[in-house]
């Protein structure tokens, strides 16, 4: 009798000590620990704002004129690939005069002797292209492919609310036509579709250079 | 004369012996696909039987019928018999890694096609959809072509249709058409329920929020074979004024598309291509290269009514 108290003592003690010694967390919570928005606005974000002098990026007038006479050539100088794809990114930088703003953008026109707007400078931000295009995050950087496309949505999200959608506010209620913005931004084509105009360009500086008033 | 003939000959049926027996020491490849019971893997697991076979393999294709202890069994069989590579459709992008890691451990190199893994280090490679950007592209479709058709209504409701809710490209899909839709506040999502990637439980989910839900004017499909089956309550039940857009680039849906029925869009995968280059990259692992990206995503495109001219089933034209 007294052999079996001690040991039912020795176990409970034991068990006692291990449940100490453990700290259990639900599985759920590991897999929440990984915060897309958080990561995104405290890594990614400043790390893409300390490297944009350094991206490799294209005249955005030379861009277009070489889409005009030979998009192929263009997409070989100026554009880069990611993966297995047709799509071709495209980081480009320059100025243009704004055509007309809506809740969602501003139409530019680059040429000044050009038919038609080339750019649609959007506030809405979707897809990979920012990522895809700067390579500020890569896919194997990620064990779970999940998480790379919700730090490049939470990227997107800050471009839109850092970038687009303060100047874009600033313009509402002003007579902008003929003013002029500079701007460094990216957008991605099909190789073998005809150029669509107006291109939508994300972007990722944005400024009013000239005129509205 | 007659003994140069034979001679001749001889060396003929030498040299026939020896290539034979180099076509033969190429060894077997394993094609391991999360489901034969839809065309579109069918088309994956053929292209890549037909690209391994060109290069030289015996190829055997595995059924994983959507089940992982099935998938598992599978790997057993392939680490015993020999196999020398193998080109993987994974049935679940977490509940796939342990087999993935036992071919590795047995010196197998593995390359997952379409699907991925949730883990890094263990495929040489894992070419897949960008099943993320074809939700977007799809969001993007979706809300200009549902708000010109209905222009005049303040809140747009639909239903969406998930597929097997442990598979990678269910969510990636979602996450991606959601991260454009949910930005529009006209737009209401009344019912999302799992179909399982599968035709007839499309079908019968459809029937269920049709009657639940009557006021729906969309329904989102994670793939094509949902879309179809919604395709068919939506007809059976005389609504011409829902639209359904779907995801694969699939047969019938191609044609669908075409015949100007009310699946007004889908996503092109190129489901060839990736088989074609995991069965290419295998036989050059086996050869010695050992340079391969880890992760290879592989373009989608949007399929509409105004593009539909140049594109196939399953592919560009």
């Amino acid at each position: 009798m007294r052999k079996r108290i001690i040991l039912t003592s020795l176990v409970v003690l034991a068990a006692f000590l291990i449940y100490r010694s453990c700290k259990v967390v639900p599985l759920s919570s590991i897999k929440a620990s990984f915060d897309p928005k958080a990561y995104a606005h405290t890594v990614v974000w400043p790390k893409l704002q300390s490297q944009l002098a350094d991206l490799k990026k294209a005249d955005a007038y030379e861009v277009l004129e070489a889409f005009d006479t030979n998009p192929e050539e263009a997409h070989e100088k100026f554009a880069k690939t990611v993966g297995v794809s047709n799509y071709r990114y495209y980081i480009v930088e320059g100025s243009g005069q704004i055509v007309s703003v809506d809740e969602d953008g501003i139409l530019v026109q680059v040429r000044p002797d050009s038919e038609k707007p080339e750019f649609y400078i959007t506030s809405r931000v979707f897809g990979n292209t920012i990522v895809m295009a700067t390579g500020i995050i890569k896919m194997e950087d990620f064990d779970r492919i999940m998480d790379f496309n919700l730090v490049s949505t939470a990227l997107n999200q800050i471009v839109r609310d850092e970038v687009a959608l303060p100047i874009m506010s600033s313009l509402k209620d002003r007579n902008v036509q003929g003013a002029v913005v500079r701007f460094l931004g990216l957008f991605n084509v099909l190789k073998d579709d005809p150029i669509k105009y107006p291109i939508n360009v994300i972007p990722l500086r944005l400024e009013l250079i000239q005129g509205g008033y | 004369m007659r003994r140069l003939i034979v001679l001749v000959v001889v060396a003929a049926i030498f040299l026939v012996g020896v290539t034979s027996v180099f076509a033969e020491s190429k060894g077997k490849v394993a094609v391991v696909i999360s489901t034969l019971n839809n065309p579109w893997f069918v088309v994956l697991a053929d292209a890549a039987k037909q690209r391994a076979e060109e290069l030289g393999y015996e190829v055997t294709v595995f059924d994983s019928q959507n089940d992982t202890a099935k998938e598992s069994a599978h790997f057993d069989t392939i680490i015993s018999a020999g196999f020398k590579a193998i080109l993987f459709n994974p049935t679940d992008a977490d509940g796939s890694i342990a087999n993935v890691r036992r071919a590795k451990q047995a010196g197998i190199p593995v390359f997952c096609i379409d699907r991925g893994i949730n883990a890094r280090g263990l495929a040489v490679a894992q070419i897949y959809s960008d099943n993320y950007y074809g939700g977007v592209l799809m969001g993007e479709y979706f809300v200009k072509f549902m708000k010109e058709k209905f222009k005049d209504m303040k809140t747009i409701p639909y239903a969406e249709l998930l597929g097997i809710l442990s598979a990678q490209p269910t969510w990636d899909r979602s996450n991606g058409f959601h991260s454009v839709v949910d930005n529009y506040k006209e737009f209401v999502m009344v019912a999302q329920q799992c179909a399982e990637f599968d035709r007839d439980t499309g079908f019968k989910v459809t029937e269920q929020i049709l009657q639940a839900h009557p006021e729906i004017k969309a329904i989102w499909c994670g793939n094509d074979a949902m879309a179809l089956g919604a395709l068919k309550a939506v007809e059976a039940a005389g609504r011409k004024d829902i639209f359904i857009f779907g995801f694969d680039g699939a047969e019938d849906v191609i044609y669908a598309i075409q015949e100007g029925k009310q699946i007004v869009a889908t996503i092109m995968q190129f489901p060839k291509l990736m088989s074609r280059l995991a069965a290419e990259w295998a036989d050059q692992y086996l050869r010695g290269e050992r340079q391969f990206p880890e992760i290879v995503p592989v373009t989608v495109e949007l399929v509409t009514t105004e593009n539909i001219g140049k594109y196939a089933p399953y592919g560009r034209k």
